[in-house]
């Protein structure tokens, strides 16, 4: 337990550099990959695999920064509607959650299905909502935070499917990158 | 990569231009709260003056803030409906099964779309006379104070100014990789939602391993330039509080002061 909130050697140069893509990544796949059937009901997003993926190789603090960071990045490089800083402690706690399960680097089924599975309930069944009726009200936030229930259930396979091949993709490209560095 | 729409800064040197970016956050959220206090009429009233005083002492022209506002009208007035429909309380108008309107179902719809506009408006004169960067020397500065119990604050900093630096490079990059995929026959605009998919996941391979590239040239770059963490390193843009953040901090105080009077008087 110790190790798993060890922040010494988390933020080295290279996994500094690695988060920081990975989250102007999460910027871009959100405006580039993302289908809509309303404004308020996402059908296919991939917004999950860059923060699933820090979570998952840098462990909680880098997970909870990346969050921090992923949401200012998100909304200052495209910002439409208000500036609500609350929301970015959503997405430090999906990390928290994910790094829980996943780190390092577990990528079995399971856990990822269980990460996802916690994220849904307390982030967005239980922050968000929160969040949704301070800002609309309760009645608004009942039909905004199912819409989102539902869209988060009908993605569940294909984001637990996408966690794990892209996690093993960059758990190879990490470890390539470091044998590449050790042979220098 | 000039066509890529980033951010929404518009230079300018107005009143809210030459603040510092520090006393802009901070002041916006405090406004963003208050507006959140406000439950009477009187309240929102003054919150809206507050909120035109601060869009004239911006500068810009009202073209950008109707942009600001333009995507999201839809959400607002689905939000108005269902807040007329189900929202409770008050003198009941009319009602059919779980549908009703009430005198304070309609009241707080009210005042949820004014709230909404408010926080926009607000929020737009914060990103239209702020640039990313400033905002994220602005968020190092805020967050110093955490350093104290070992959160990683100089990390942090640089992470942000990072993506946000290649923000504008990875849609590039994406754009590239969407115009290849197009010349050879695809279609991501067209198809069932599988079909869609599988082609939006051929995108995310290239994309990744790109990512990936390029933080470990930066990650050389930088150790070769000698980077060792942020400790003790001087910057080029250096933060100063000036006469303008004072007077910004005294008006924003005395108007929230005076919206939480008629919210208690009320």
């Amino acid at each position: 337990m110790k190790n798993f909130f060890s922040i010494k050697n988390v933020f080295s140069v290279r996994n500094l550099t690695i988060m920081a893509l990975l989250a102007a990544l999460d910027v871009v796949l959100a405006r580039y990959t993302t289908i809509h059937l309303t404004p308020q009901f996402t059908l296919v997003s991939f917004e999950y695999i860059p923060a699933a993926v820090v979570s998952a190789l840098f462990g909680p603090w880098a997970g909870i920064v990346f969050g921090l960071v992923s949401d200012t990045v998100g909304y200052f490089s495209n910002p439409v509607g208000p500036y609500l800083p609350i929301w970015a402690i959503s997405a430090m706690v999906a990390n928290l959650i994910q790094s829980i399960f996943l780190y390092p680097g577990k990528f079995d089924w399971w856990r990822i299905i269980v990460a996802r599975l916690l994220v849904m309930l307390i982030v967005t069944m239980g922050l968000n909502f929160i969040w949704q009726s301070i800002y609309f009200g309760a009645a608004a936030a009942v039909y905004y935070n199912s819409a989102r229930i539902i869209s988060n259930i009908i993605q569940l396979p294909i984001q637990v499917i996408l966690i794990r091949i892209f996690g093993k993709i960059a758990m190879r490209t990490v470890q390539r990158l470091n044998a590449n560095r050790q042979s220098i | 990569m000039n066509k890529i729409l980033f951010g929404r800064y518009v230079p300018g040197t107005s009143f809210v231009h030459r603040m510092d970016p520090r006393a802009k956050l901070i002041l916006s959220l405090i406004y963003i709260v208050a507006v959140f206090m406000a439950n009477s009429w009187s309240a929102y009233v003054v919150s809206f003056i507050i909120a035109l005083t601060i869009i004239a002492s911006s500068g810009i022209a009202p073209k950008f803030f109707w942009d600001g506002v333009k995507p999201l009208i839809g959400v607002i007035l689905l939000t108005v409906v269902i807040q007329v429909f189900f929202g409770v309380g008050g003198h009941v108008y009319w009602h059919w099964g779980i549908l009703s309107i009430t005198s304070d179902g309609l009241l707080n719809a009210v005042y949820i779309a004014i709230r909404f506009v408010l926080i926009i408006l607000v929020s737009t004169v914060l990103t239209l006379s702020t640039s990313p960067l400033e905002i994220s020397g602005a968020i190092e500065s805020l967050f110093m104070p955490l350093k104290k119990i070992h959160f990683p604050v100089y990390e942090m900093a640089l992470m942000l100014s990072i993506a946000l630096r290649f923000v504008p490079t990875l849609i590039d990059e994406t754009e590239k990789i969407l115009n290849a995929q197009r010349s050879r026959g695809a279609n991501f605009s067209s198809g069932s939602i599988m079909a869609r998919l599988k082609k939006l996941v051929s995108i995310l391979i290239p994309l990744f391993e790109s990512a990936f590239n390029r933080a470990e040239e930066l990650a050389t770059a930088m150790e070769s330039r000698g980077y060792q963490g942020g400790e003790g390193r001087s910057k080029y843009r250096v933060l100063n509080y000036t006469k303008n953040d004072i007077i910004g901090t005294i008006f924003m105080m005395a108007s929230v002061a005076l919206i939480m009077v008629l919210r208690n008087w009320s």
